[in-house]
């Protein structure tokens, strides 16, 4: 009778002014506190970027470029941070920003060809291109490739100018679309994680375990991806052995290891949080009662940065000259992913059926 | 007394006495088949028929509009098959989706009792043909779902609520079969029912027998925590010892239900506790129409005239014509009937024994596992990824199963050994150059079941592609954690 009651109760769903389950409260905080805040800084770096290309593109020098490529960089950190959040708005076909935004590797050949044209080239031309055309990984090449003096390739009224200052725009726009998408007070995407379930609302996921399960599945596929294709591919072990250096993320600016960490740091953010008091998975499967799971997720993050750190930089000269460093970074995620995949997922009784309504 | 008990009684030595406990015993199986064979009442039957067939039909219509057809069976570039069974093979679409919808269409003839036997003939051949397609989606009550019809195909359960009666000159809700035309229904058919649900239901609670379930309350107690945020009863469901005691009364439930809903005295009791017992499941749960598939199964325990009596209860008695139907007749033995059935029970018995022929624990192992009745036993998540090597160039791959499996496939495969032996075998095939071609494959991978730390699985320095598919012990799992 209490499981009928219980049952009932389920099914009916409260909706309350005031949340009260600690899974929906973590999706809450979550999205509140580090994705959304994320998305906003992901937009303010853009209009760093932005703007240290109007003054490259104005007067062009060293240390403009200097400027540019940093702020170039810097914007990378909160969007690979967030990179987890590869669903719901960033794989919407109408945005498609995650493709927009980071298709890589970068192919020089499409970049070449459209610098080499004379198509007029600005945000709205440019958000016309391809994927491979657009984003940041393209500003990445323009930035830190091409022979020639600063002033000669940046010159003010050259296509390379006219269509970095194009890439930030439609990129910043991709960014402002991807962050409004989430925003509670625009799209509310973030609704669907915190809402799932509830009866009279129209949302992605039927249960509170399936918008979790959701969330927990990109964390280890995004460790699994840095395994994979992040060091695996260009290490060689998808490929028989032999080394592929150009096939690595941000290969241009050597900031492949860099982008990695921020990955990891967006998963860490979601595992244990900033603090020990902030909203994060630990906090609630210590409520569940498993406590040393924190400090399983604790250790196998912070062996997973010193793993990395290990490599010597750049990663596209480490898979050559010190493989043995990669593999063992590739190792030593591995026990991460599993923790996240395995003990995790388990210990929230997470596992799913061959559907989400039917299974015994 | 039926007539052949009367013969049986007339041979028995005189002075009449009263016989002795052997001589009882000597006679029970005859007098056992002679109940089987009497004549019952087919309203029972034919509302467990409609039952089912409504189940069925939405069941197929939902895996239709769900898109579960292209999730499950036409998504997938490789699928893993049964042993034996690697032949069946998903159509291309549109077929695969009219097969569904084949299965959609016989089932509501199932449930109008229309061309009945034929339909259920079509259905149990199209949905285990369906079923076989992919290993990764097995579920219990679709086995289950498939046995009973079967068992559709030869009882007669189409003897009211049925067109195909009306059709015959029969009138839909009473009886045709008192004309004899549509076949006559004993005891026995209710008993094949009974006794196929009585092994499902033992089965379950035999196998909830076991540390895990007694003296952890796993994996009850990792589900109930879910709803621990619940209001009012969300804390109390955090508490060990109501995880204790849904367990308990799980395992109760279903070591005791077949014989509860059997004895009229504790019949209405049994009823109530089978109703909150399966639609709890049902809420609290994703076991799809499992909880429908039982509950419409277990109406076969009770008198077979409970349709009427429920029609009587509501809408007043049965006109006298009416009830002379309902009169229990004996009918002839049928002794081949009768052995069929009791082969396949028999059958049914054995098949959930066959885990003690697999060494280690059946559920780490999963040996053994499947078409056992083994429900709700486990919360298990693995991970594995694939090493092969061509050692006639050195080159080594490391293989990441979502390039080329399904989510679905992807989480059954890694806590189920013999899945990743298949897909093992399959890895080898692809990397395979030339025919005869040596290639190792290996795999890494970890399980965590019922909130044990993850575990290594499967030993990684097993060339899996070097052992043939079989259904011999699985000589690569590792022992199972304490």
């Amino acid at each position: 009778m209490l499981l009928f009651l219980c049952g009932a109760t389920a099914a009916c769903g409260p909706v309350s002014a005031v949340e009260t389950d600690t899974r929906r409260l973590l999706m809450e905080g979550l999205g509140n506190e580090v994705w959304v805040p994320t998305y906003v800084e992901f937009e303010d770096r853009m209009d760093d970027l932005k703007s240290a290309l109007k003054t490259l593109c104005k007067e062009p020098d060293e240390e403009a470029l200097e400027a540019a490529q940093a702020a170039w960089w810097a914007a990378r950190a909160p969007w690979k941070r967030n990179e987890l959040l590869g669903f719901g708005p960033a794989v919407d076909l109408e945005l498609r920003a995650q493709t927009n935004i980071d298709f890589w590797p970068a192919r020089p050949s499409t970049i070449d060809a459209v610098l080499a044209g004379d198509d007029e080239l600005n945000e709205a031309t440019v958000s016309e291109l391809g994927a491979s055309s657009r984003g940041l990984p393209v500003l990445e090449y323009l930035l830190y490739s091409g022979e020639g003096s600063v002033e000669d390739r940046f010159a003010p009224d050259g296509q390379r100018c006219a269509y970095a200052k194009g890439l930030a725009a439609d990129t910043k726009t991709q960014a402002t679309a991807l962050r409004k998408a989430w925003d509670p007070e625009f799209g509310d995407y973030l609704s669907n994680l915190v809402s799932a379930g509830r009866s009279g609302k129209d949302v992605e996921f039927r249960s509170i375990d399936l918008a979790l399960s959701e969330v927990v599945s990109r964390l280890a596929f995004t460790i699994e991806n840095i395994r994979g294709d992040k060091l695996g591919n260009v290490l060689g072990t998808r490929s028989g052995g032999t080394p592929q250096p150009d096939s690595a993320e941000s290969r241009f600016s050597s900031r492949s290891l860099e982008d990695i960490r921020d990955n990891v740091r967006g998963v860490e953010l979601v595992l244990v949080g900033k603090k020990k008091t902030s909203e994060s998975l630990s906090v609630y499967l210590e409520s569940l009662g498993h406590k040393e799971l924190r400090s399983e997720l604790r250790a196998a993050l912070d062996a997973s940065y010193e793993s990395l750190d290990a490599i010597t930089p750049p990663l596209t000269s480490a898979v050559i000259d010190d493989p043995e460093a990669v593999q063992a970074a590739i190792d030593t995620l591995r026990e991460l992913q599993t923790l996240i995949q395995v003990d995790v997922i388990n210990a929230l009784g997470l596992t799913l059926t061959f559907n989400d309504t039917d299974g015994d | 007394m039926t007539d052949s008990a009367r013969d049986d009684s007339s041979d028995a030595p005189a002075p009449r006495q009263s016989p002795g406990l052997g001589a009882r015993l000597g006679r029970a199986p005859l007098a056992f088949i002679q109940y089987l064979n009497q004549e019952a009442d087919g309203c029972g039957l034919s509302a467990l028929r409609v039952g089912l067939g409504i189940i069925l039909c939405t069941s197929a219509l939902r895996f239709l509009f769900k898109g579960w057809v292209e999730e499950i069976y036409v998504a997938p570039r490789f699928h893993f098959t049964y042993f034996g069974f690697e032949w069946v093979k998903p159509w291309p679409e549109p077929w695969m989706s009219l097969h569904v919808g084949a299965l959609a269409l016989f089932g509501a003839c199932i449930a109008l009792g229309l061309f009945t036997r034929w339909a259920a003939a079509c259905y149990f051949l199209l949905f285990s043909y369906a079923e076989l397609i992919e290993k990764a989606a097995y579920l219990n009550h679709y086995y289950l779902v498939s046995i009973l019809v079967l068992f559709l195909v030869f009882v007669p359960a189409d003897v009211h609520f049925s067109l195909g009666a009306r059709l015959r000159g029969g009138r839909i809700g009473s009886g045709a079969a008192e004309l004899g035309r549509l076949g006559r229904v004993t005891n026995g058919h209710y008993a094949l029912f009974r006794a196929q649900l009585a092994i499902v239901y033992l089965y379950a609670g035999l196998a909830k027998l076991n540390s895990d379930w007694l003296f952890r309350a796993e994996p009850i107690h990792t589900w109930l925590r879910a709803y621990s945020e619940l209001p009012l009863l969300g804390p109390w469901l955090n508490e060990p010892f109501i995880a204790f005691a849904v367990s308990y009364f799980g395992a109760l439930f279903d070591l005791t239900i077949p014989f509860a809903i059997s004895w009229p005295r504790s019949r209405p009791y049994a009823i109530g506790l089978a109703l909150v017992f399966h639609l709890s499941i049902s809420f609290l749960f994703p076991v799809g129409v499992f909880s429908y598939v039982m509950l419409i199964g277990l109406t076969s325990f009770l008198p077979p005239a409970w349709p009427r009596l429920v029609y009587e209860y509501f809408r007043g008695p049965a006109s006298r014509v009416e009830r002379r139907r309902a009169a229990v007749k004996s009918r002839p033995q049928n002794l081949l009937w009768i052995g069929l059935a009791c082969f396949h029970l028999g059958i049914q018995v054995l098949i959930p024994l066959r885990f003690l022929l697999y060494p280690g624990h059946v559920n780490w192992t999963e040996q053994g596992f499947r078409f056992s009745w083994r429900v709700m036993l486990l919360e298990k998540a693995g991970h594995v990824e694939f090493h092969v090597l061509r050692p006639r160039t050195g080159e080594e791959f490391l293989v990441f199963p979502r390039d080329e499996l399904t989510a679905i496939q992807r989480k059954q495969m890694a806590v189920e050994a013999d899945m990743i032996h298949e897909y093992a075998l399959h890895l080898a095939n692809l990397y395979r150059r030339e025919p005869g071609e040596v290639i190792e494959v290996r795999a890494d991978s970890f399980v965590a079941w019922n909130g044990r730390p993850s575990q290594r699985f499967i030993d990684p320095t097993t060339d899996l592609a070097a052992i043939p598919r079989s259904l011999h012990a699985l000589p690569f799992i590792l022992p199972a954690p304490p």
